[in-house]
């Protein structure tokens, strides 16, 4: 190579092959920082579900499907067909108080008031209260979640389905629910309200994100998760 | 593989070096330095004239009243280490062992046509005279030594022992040219290894001696083109490295290299108050208008979740 | 004269009365930093009377030593913070942060002054220190940019952190004047960073022969502007770790609650910086054709750790603490990157450079109790500010009257 014309095409050919290699990488890093999903181990032999950092959680938000409508008290309501809707736990309740063992729901015919307690989830051994967030008729109760209570928290607007309640006045309890933009703003200030509960030490709280158990509250407040729990989900 | 890398990388090195003994390249920078500068004087070292008997030396000391050295002008026990000019010499010879045997070098202020301390210096303490001497002002210099970094050819001294220091250097005895006197070494030369003169006089010289002497002489001037032209000049029977001259040092000044990156100040003196301005304003707009959603719905939220709810 | 007193008495002296201030201050760490003191300062006082020799280690050869390499080169870039979290908040929006801003102002000026001090200690005549800006000016000269820059600068850094000031000495109107010209003097301080961080690279231009081709590269003011953006991100990560963990009773609780999540924000924009960065390290040796300098000792394994070692490896520490908010790693990531800034100015101001000379030496005591002197007196400043001023707080009298 004896030239300045060589070697600006051997250099140049090699440096604008690394600046398109950089576009290719910068792509994937960005993905990369971004973070990961969160990834729900499946699940035929173990009851177990991979849940998130808790600081991975704030930051990363929490479901909130856009055809539902939501309570205050993090249940939500999806119409079915007619008058009938089903009603389930959120996200954000389901990650707040980790593994679900089981359902206590009233039988077919109780009637629920919204507002007012009428569900609860057993988590640790102990029945965690929900709001009903219609006023209506338990028609149906989740038959899998009798063997399976886990898909609450694998699929908790989906499979993990409550029950199914009659609602006649469904048109005037909507105006009680959250959706669209407001449910995101909604979800937002809660959020935030858990954010300041959060302690300097969350650093390694926040470090497992393997396959733990425990939710957001017990890692949080500890033995004081119950507490939590029913300030979120406004009970009492 | 191995081969033709190695060979690649050999023509590389040789290339630069190659390139850089091309005269006549249309830069217009150095172009126009030669140009401006023909009448400046200049000086020819012959290496293969002297015999090192530092006279040189000695006239340099006494014309400059320089202190008296640790070992005597006729000490020739310094030729054992390679010296470099102090605060107390502003030149010293070399010994150096070459493919022709022992030769001898001068080494001084090479007063380059575009010298790297001038443009370093950021009080514009040294000025390159008509003449051709690179002169140093005490009344200016505030002691940052940023000239003796530029300099390629490490020739700048600091009284590093004063508490109130000076840059040391060779002047080409300019007050002794300003009044048609030769400079002190050239005078005082023996061997005549040293010419004084117009610059454009003794490259004309230098080729005359080079066609004369095709087996004595080396056919580069070293000084012509390196570093944009230095007024010091040197003839020698061994390639330059040989006698301890640096031949990596290219034809541009070494002002040409920080060209670039002065000529971008002004653009982002000019671009970055408009992109930046943008940025602000931009997101300034955006968070109004965020802000302006925001109340509505968080009127809309709080009336929501504290009126409907737990009845 | 009373209020005077009163103001004194709270301000300065913490509310202590002076005898139990004094005594107050007789701990471990200020015994550790007096000891540092009695020896560093004297030092400083030989070099004025007897030159700079008689401390400094530079050379005819080599002018710049330890001690400029460590002041000027490594002690800008890390000064970095202010214009990076000023730009965040107020160019950006990234109103989140403010907590965050006026520490990084003060660390930016506190830095840059210091800056400026050893340079007063390096210069040959500090007395005509302003002659590039009043006496005579070589504008062909790009330490005369970095002269002036420095100056505007640290004058801007003032302008930024002057709220804090006022509010400390109860002035509301000047408060108000200061934070009016914020966005404008922030503006300003990017351009005089971008230019001067750059200007500190573009010195070592017109020394082709001199620097080690792995790190001579007409890239060099591009290098060293982009790694002062994430060297500034770094310090900013670990002078809030290190306040919050020795001095938290001047932190707004607040603060606390949202930290770990500033701090996540701050190392994900780092390491993308820090992946750009790599590959314009990578671009420059293909823009020298210096591949097979890679593998000479020991310059080429030396570049290959700095860029390896503490580029591309903190910068994936910084990628996974971000992905799984693992904070501690990210504020361990901060050191690593920190030092590699560090190592990256010393070897271009030291190591690199004349590298092809014989005999160099490096080791000089003296002007390393003279940096460690200086270095404990800007610890000692710092401290006295954010144990006095609303920095890391806000000051009780003011509210907050923008948003």
């Amino acid at each position: 190579m004896q030239s300045l014309f060589d070697l600006l095409t051997y250099t140049k050919g090699i440096e604008y092959i690394i600046a398109v290699s950089f576009l290719v990488v910068f792509v994937w890093f960005w993905k990369f920082a971004k973070g990961g999903e969160m990834v729900t181990v499946a699940v035929e032999r173990e009851e177990r579900v991979r849940v998130p950092g808790v600081l991975e959680n704030l930051i990363g938000g929490f479901l909130l499907p856009r055809e539902y409508f939501y309570h205050q008290g993090h249940t939500w309501v999806k119409p079915v067909e007619g008058d009938v809707v089903a009603i389930g736990l959120d996200d954000f309740s389901q990650k707040l108080v980790g593994r679900i063992e089981g359902i206590k729901v009233p039988s077919v015919g109780t009637l629920l008031k919204q507002g007012e307690k009428g569900l609860s989830v057993i988590v640790n051994s102990i029945p965690v209260d929900l709001l009903a967030p219609v006023d209506g008729e338990v028609i149906a109760v989740n038959p899998a979640l009798q063997e399976t209570p886990g898909k609450i928290n694998r699929d908790p607007y989906g499979e993990g389905w409550l029950v199914r309640v009659r609602a006649p006045r469904f048109r005037a309890n909507r105006s009680g629910l959250f959706s669209g933009e407001l449910a995101k703003m909604w979800l937002d200030e809660v959020r935030g309200r858990l954010m300041t509960r959060l302690s300097p030490a969350l650093g390694t709280v926040a470090l497992d994100a393997g396959p733990a158990v425990s939710g957001i509250a017990e890692r949080v407040a500890g033995e004081k998760w119950n507490d939590l729990v029913k300030e979120f989900l406004m009970v009492e | 593989m191995n081969r033709d890398r190695r060979k690649f990388l050999k023509l590389l090195g040789f290339g630069t070096v190659a390139l850089g003994m091309q005269p006549g390249r249309a830069f217009a920078s150095i172009d126009d330095t030669k140009i401006n500068r023909p009448d400046s004087y200049g000086v020819l070292c012959d290496v293969t004239r002297c015999v090192g008997c530092r006279s040189c030396e000695e006239a340099c000391n006494t014309v400059n009243r320089l202190p008296a050295p640790d070992k005597p002008f006729d000490d020739y026990a310094v030729f054992e280490e390679k010296r470099r000019p102090t605060s107390k010499a502003f030149t010293v010879v070399n010994q150096y062992q070459t493919s022709k045997g022992t030769l001898f070098r001068k080494i001084q202020c090479n007063h380059c046509l575009e010298p790297a301390c001038a443009t370093a210096c950021l009080v514009h303490a040294y000025q390159k005279m008509p003449e051709g001497s690179v002169i140093w002002d005490e009344k200016l210099c505030i002691g940052c030594r940023y000239c003796m970094h530029a300099c390629p050819f490490y020739v700048p001294a600091f009284e590093y022992e004063s508490p109130v220091p000076r840059i040391r250097k060779c002047t080409l005895c300019y007050d002794r040219i300003h009044i048609g006197q030769l400079p002190g070494c050239v005078e005082a030369c023996p061997m005549e290894a040293l010419i004084f003169g117009k610059r454009s006089d003794l490259i004309r010289i230098a080729r005359e001696r080079i066609r004369k002497g095709p087996d004595k002489y080396l056919d580069h001037i070293y000084g012509e083109l390196e570093a944009g032209g230095t007024s010091w000049m040197y003839l020698s029977s061994v390639p330059f490295h040989e006698i301890g001259l640096n031949t990596s040092v290219g034809t541009y000044p070494m002002a040409e290299y920080t060209r670039g990156f002065l000529s971008s100040v002004p653009l982002v003196l000019v671009i970055w108050p408009a992109l930046l301005g943008s940025f602000y304003a931009f997101t300034k707009r955006n968070s109004e208008i965020k802000k302006h959603n925001d109340g509505a719905r968080r009127e809309e939220v709080k009336n929501s979740v504290h009126t409907k709810g737990v009845e | 004269m009373n209020e005077i007193k009163e103001w004194v008495a709270e301000n300065i002296f913490l509310g202590l009365e002076v005898k139990e201030y004094l005594r107050r201050l007789i701990t471990p760490f200020n015994i550790v930093a007096a000891g540092i003191l009695i020896i560093g300062i004297p030092l400083i006082i030989i070099r004025y009377m007897q030159g700079l020799g008689a401390v400094i280690h530079g050379s005819n050869d080599q002018p710049f030593s330890l001690f400029l390499g460590w002041g000027l080169f490594c002690g800008v870039p890390l000064a970095a913070t202010g214009y990076i979290m000023a730009s965040a908040v107020y160019l950006f929006g990234m109103k989140d942060y403010k907590p965050l801003l006026r520490p990084a102002v003060l660390t930016g000026f506190v830095g840059y002054f210091f800056a400026v001090m050893f340079l007063l200690v390096d210069l040959g005549r500090p007395w005509r220190l302003p002659y590039p800006m009043v006496r005579s000016f070589g504008p062909a000269s790009i330490l005369f940019l970095v002269a002036w820059h420095v100056a505007l600068y640290l004058t801007v850094q003032f302008v930024e952190f002057s709220p804090a000031v006022f509010e400390w000495i109860n002035t509301r109107k000047l408060r108000k004047w200061a934070e009016g010209i914020a966005v404008g003097a922030t503006i300003f301080g990017v351009i005089l960073s971008t230019l001067h961080q750059s200007a500190l690279g573009a010195l070592y231009l017109l020394a082709p022969t001199k620097l080690h081709p792995l790190w001579y590269s007409p890239y060099l003011p591009t290098y060293f502007f982009i790694s002062s953006i994430y060297a500034g991100l770094s310090m900013i990560i670990i002078e809030s770790t290190l306040i919050y963990k020795f001095l938290p009773s001047r932190v707004d609780p607040q603060n606390f609650k949202v930290i770990d999540r500033l701090t996540l924000g701050l190392g994900k924009a780092a390491s993308f910086v820090m992946i750009t960065y790599f590959f314009l390290k990578i671009i420059g040796v293909a823009h020298g054709a210096d591949w097979h300098l890679l593998f000479t000792r020991p310059y080429g394994y030396q570049f290959l750790i700095e860029v390896f070692g503490f580029v591309l490896i903190p910068c994936f520490m910084y990628v996974f603490g971000v992905r799984t908010g693992d904070v501690k790693l990210i504020r361990m990531a901060a050191f690593a990157s920190v030092a590699g800034v560090i190592m990256n100015r010393l070897t271009i101001a030291m190591f690199a450079l004349n590298w092809e000379l014989p005999h160099r030496e490096f080791l000089a005591p003296k002007e390393f109790l003279v940096i460690l002197a200086i270095i404990t007196i800007e610890i000692l400043v710092y401290r006295w500010v954010v144990n006095r001023l609303p920095v890391h707080r806000a000051h009780p009298k003011f509210t907050h009257e923008e948003e």
